[in-house]
């Protein structure tokens, strides 16, 4: 049993080091992917124990060290193996060029490997005890759940490269306990197996991020060098240092002087910010030389809000603006450490106050009101290729512009830089965003309260909660045409010529800021627009995400098939991916089981009973995940509480479901409750977390565990009694439940996030309790339900 | 000596059909995927015919030499698409008589198309791995009167200025101020705004006969979108 928990607990550490190494080496977590690997490993398990069912189970105690050992061996050296130049695959490449699909692949299956052994150690314990399921199952899921809890102690305490082969070695610990006197080959495996993950831990090979990530790139400038860095679950923090780096954006070409050098940190080998150590006159003229300039030029704001303020650019830019008061807020807790390890002169300011807080939270529990709200400037120069799709951001949803809103003061301003990019997406959700938000506040003249001025790469916009004043607007005029900036938007139509300066090929960029400004155009050029840009929300807070489906033909009229995958590489890779899942978890999974038949009574029933609470568990993970992270602040510890909750709960639902007779009709309610929950927790879910934000994180605690508590412990019991009226009526079904459970598991985390993206949270919630609901009608048909309401 | 005589017409058969490959592949190149969309300048339709591009690529990508896409150098750069080489060779304007400067000679390419047209390129790299190699590959290939070096773009190259066109190909946030002294008045500066494999739009900086710059963004691949009709 101590075996079964720690294994358990080694493979839920090892899927969040994962999800961590690939931030590290890629561009994005592939959390559903790594997700959908390790259930493919259980699934694949069950599949194969079908064949070499009654094998396995006689040789027990040679098989189960062995496989123990061979999973902790394997979590070590796969993380490795899947960086060798033959099989590593680059995401920045993989609609360039077809090897990268195939690579992808490869890797999927090298990571599946250990998933796989461990899947086949918990299934064999499965089938030979499976009497005790109900038991069983509890230790399995308390042991990952606590596993979840391991991981970040880990990544806390660990260099990146060492974590696998930590998970590893947990692993392998399970195993040696297992071990009797006799296995000598057992022990040498083992104790080789320890040998080499210590190896790993202490001298752990280099992870190398893609060549194409921003760090890469730096450290190959002349002279470079990671003058500091450290871990945790919010992302690996480096900062580079090279006398090649200079940070000046979309600086004006007037600007004359020299751009200074800077140093650059990085999280998870993406930029992050200059780091800004002393001030100096070199740095306030730069400022005075950026589009961003902007809220400075027409007013003096005293109160500053700095949200996501990063490595200090935006805080310097308003020191030297002569801003008195400027509260900034940042999410990443390693942050403060570095910047007084480099002692940054400004962190010691006592204009400064440098928060660590989520700033969703931060807004909701903040009670003053500012002169100026500075959100980080969006995108980057070129854009991203849509590698940000998929990609959170809670700061611009529908409903953060409104909780801006309505912190400014009465003569406050919101200002919002971004990237321009081709064909324009980023500028029009802003301004959409910004028209939404205006709208909902009651205003009725939006354009007279936004200026948008455009620089030859970036464009600024900024939000008054009082009209724009005419000696504003010449002020604007000013420095436009003393930066070589152009207006792009003039409360009264007086950004008369907007493109003075930059001139824009295709000059519809404009007519499509006026349609979404005016209240009567808005709506419809929303909707028939070829991308995506009606605002984000918290529902569906994917502000990068721009793909609409539908217009896909025609954008590939227009830019022929190789160039889509620049606009959405985020989202379409998530596509790929489920393209690969469903063939390879076919394959694996399925077809072998039927090469052997599926005989029996009860197939339709165990297809459709564990297929259906497959998706629906998922399903409630992943929107739990999203709906924690808002509400706790911080993604990764939202997940790993969830994950560790759900999966404790679980467990101990699974072991209350001993009582549970398959025979009488306490199942039924079981799923039915589950349902009725799912239903609820739909439209209440949402308020009562909202209702409850600015409240202590103790209570925020208490809450969450008062929403997951009684749905986990009966998202528990479905999978263990049905496994035991199976076993009662026929053995036969048990590895089909357990694969197809499987195969449903896996794809459900990767349609998950597709309807979310599509639809939004609310819909996968919804979804899930459909999945109950299938499962129960499954469980009625087969069972009767009037037998079951006599008993 | 018959045999090896034989065996040296069959080697140089299987080599020359194996370049004359190239050689179509160029050809086609130009014809459906630089022509085709409208480049007409002579001087750059030649120049693209001339350079052997693939001698540019790593020997393992080669077999995408002439494909229509960027196609990756290492350390984190790509070798352009050929459209947009093409492109940014012609909006230049450059003429036998310019002078020309290069920021990030990458793999070289472009250095060698402009190399086709004029009889002074300078070009920059600051990755000395990259830069070395492109080097080599120009002496292969005879390219003598490109003069390159390895050093930080930002600061231009101000004894062999002023430029009549300058090219910024290493990706930056900002026009470094240096370039701008460097260019000649009336003279032209392109930068390819883009993620890693794909250029999206060109920026066009024009000094005009006063000095005064502008900026021009330029969108190779036209959008348009549903709301215009």
């Amino acid at each position: 049993m101590s075996g079964l928990a720690v294994l358990s607990g080694a493979v839920i550490a090892y899927q969040i080091i994962l999800m961590q190494l690939l931030s590290i080496v890629q561009w994005y977590h592939f959390a559903y992917m790594i997700i959908s690997v390790a259930l493919l490993g259980f699934a694949t398990s069950g599949t194969l124990l079908v064949f070499i069912r009654s094998w396995a189970v006689r040789n027990f105690n040679n098989l189960m060290p062995l496989l123990m050992i061979t999973t902790g061996l394997l979590m070590g050296i796969v993380v490795f193996g899947s960086q060798y130049s033959g099989i590593r695959f680059d995401s920045y490449l993989i609609f360039s060029a077809g090897s990268q699909v195939l690579r992808l692949l490869f890797t999927y299956l090298l990571f599946f490997l250990p998933f796989f052994c461990a899947a086949m150690a918990i299934g064999l314990t499965f089938i030979k005890e499976a009497g005790s399921i109900s038991r069983l199952y509890f230790v399995n899921l308390v042991g990952s759940g606590l596993g979840g809890v391991l991981a970040l102690v880990l990544i806390h305490v660990a260099d990146p490269a060492s974590l696998p082969a930590l998970a590893g070695l947990l692993a392998v610990t399970s195993g040696l306990f297992l071990i009797k006197n006799r296995q000598t080959f057992h022990k040498i495996l083992g104790g080789l197996s320890v040998c080499i993950l210590l190896g790993l831990v202490f001298y752990p090979p280099q992870i190398t991020p893609s060549q194409f990530k921003s760090i890469s790139k730096t450290l190959n400038l002349p002279d470079s060098k990671i003058l500091w860095q450290k871990n945790n679950p919010h992302g690996f923090v480096q900062l580079v240092t090279t006398p090649a780096l200079r940070y000046a954006p979309g600086i004006s070409l007037t600007f004359h002087d020299p751009v200074p050098t800077v140093e650059g940190v990085f999280v998870n080998g993406n930029w992050y910010g200059p780091l800004v150590k002393k001030s100096g006159a070199s740095k306030e003229n730069i400022f005075k030389y950026m589009v961003k300039d902007l809220p400075y030029r027409i007013s003096n704001p005293a109160n500053v809000l700095v949200l996501d303020a990063g490595t200090g650019w935006d805080i310097e830019h308003a020191l030297v603006s002569g801003a008195a008061r400027i509260k900034a807020v940042e999410s990443h807790p390693l942050l403060p450490e570095l910047l007084e390890n480099m002692k940054v002169d400004w962190l010691h300011d006592e204009r400064v106050s440098y928060i660590v807080s989520e700033s969703r939270s931060f807004l909701r529990r903040d009670t003053l009101k500012y002169d100026l709200i500075i959100i980080p400037t969006l995108n980057s120069f070129g854009g991203n290729s849509g590698l940000n799709a998929l990609e959170e951001k809670y700061l611009l949803t529908r409903e953060a512009f409104s909780e801006m809103w309505n912190k400014l003061s009465d003569e406050g301003s919101l200002t919002i830089t971004t990237w321009m990019d081709y064909p324009p997406r980023y500028p029009l959700k802003v301004l959409a965003s910004i028209s939404g938000m205006l709208s909902a506040a009651g205003v009725e003249n939006p354009d007279a309260h936004i200026i948008a001025v455009r620089s030859w790469s970036t464009i600024t916009f900024l939000v008054k909660r009082l009209p724009v004043k005419s000696s504003e607007i010449q002020r604007v005029l000013d420095f436009c045409n003393e930066m070589m900036f152009d207006a792009a938007l003039l409360p009264e139509g007086n950004a008369k010529s907007r493109m003075t300066y930059n001139i824009l090929q295709d000059d519809d960029f404009f007519d499509y800021l006026d349609q979404i400004l005016s209240p009567e155009t808005r709506y419809q050029f929303l909707d028939k627009y070829d991308f995506k840009i009606t605002p984000a929300t918290d529902d569906r807070p994917y502000f990068s995400q721009f793909l609409k489906l539908k217009t896909l033909p025609r954008l590939t009229a227009d830019f022929s098939e190789q160039s889509l995958p620049y606009f959405e590489l985020g989202y379409l890779i998530v596509v790929l991916t489920l393209s690969q899942i469903l063939i390879a978890g076919f394959v694996l999974i399925i077809l072998p089981l039927l090469k052997i038949g599926w005989k029996g009574v009860n197939r339709g029933f165990t297809f459709f009973y564990f297929g259906a609470i497959g998706i629906g568990y998922m399903f409630v993970e992943i929107v739990l995940i999203q709906q924690m992270t808002l509400y706790l602040g911080s993604p990764v510890y939202a997940a790993a509480f969830v994950i560790t909750l759900l999966l404790i709960i679980s467990g101990l639902g699974s072991y209350h479901s001993a009582r549970i007779s398959a025979q009488t009709s306490g199942l039924i309610k079981v799923i039915a409750a589950i349902v009725l929950l799912l239903l609820i927790y739909t439209f209440i879910l949402g308020p009562v977390l909202e209702l409850t934000l600015t409240r202590s994180l103790s209570v925020k605690l208490f809450l969450t565990l008062i929403f997951i508590i009684p749905l986990a412990f009966l998202m528990g019991m479905p999978f263990p009694v049905a496994i035991t009226y199976l076993y009662s009526s026929s053995g036969l079904q048990i590895p089909w439940a357990w694969g197809v459970n499987g195969y449903f598991s896996v794809i459900s985390t990767v349609i998950a996030i597709i309807i979310s993206v599509e639809v939004g949270y609310s819909m996968v919630m919804v979804g899930a309790a459909m999945a109950y609901f299938g499962a129960l009608i499954a469980y009625v048909s087969v069972t009767g339900f009037s037998k079951m309401l006599r008993r | 000596m018959y045999n090896t005589f034989y065996y040296l017409v069959l080697f140089l058969s299987m080599f020359s059909l194996f370049q004359d490959r190239y050689g179509e592949f160029r050809k086609k190149m130009v014809s459906e995927q630089i022509e085709l969309r409208g480049i007409s300048d002579k001087n750059v339709l030649k120049a693209m015919r001339n350079v052997k591009r693939h001698f540019f690529i790593p020997q393992e990508l080669r077999n995408r030499a002439y494909y229509d896409g960027p196609v990756p150098i290492g350390y984190g750069q790509t070798i352009s698409q050929p459209y947009i080489v093409a492109y940014m060779t012609e909006i230049i304007d450059i003429t036998p008589n310019s002078i020309v400067l290069e920021i990030g000679t990458g793999s070289g390419y472009q250095a060698a198309v402009l190399a086709e047209i004029t009889d002074e390129v300078y070009t920059i790299e600051i990755i000395p791995e990259l830069g070395d190699a492109a080097k080599e590959t120009f002496n292969d290939l005879g390219y003598n009167h490109i003069t390159s070096k390895i050093a930080d773009g930002y600061f231009g190259w101000e004894e062999m200025g002023p430029f009549d066109a300058i090219i910024v190909t290493a990706a930056t946030e900002f026009i470094p101020p240096p370039l701008i002294g460097q260019l000649k008045l009336g003279g032209k500066m392109v930068i390819p705004v883009g993620s890693p494999m794909q250029v999206q739009s060109l920026m066009l900086v024009e000094k005009n006969a006063l000095g005064k710059v502008k900026t021009r963004s330029l969108f190779p691949v036209r959008f348009v979108p549903f709301t215009r009709h």
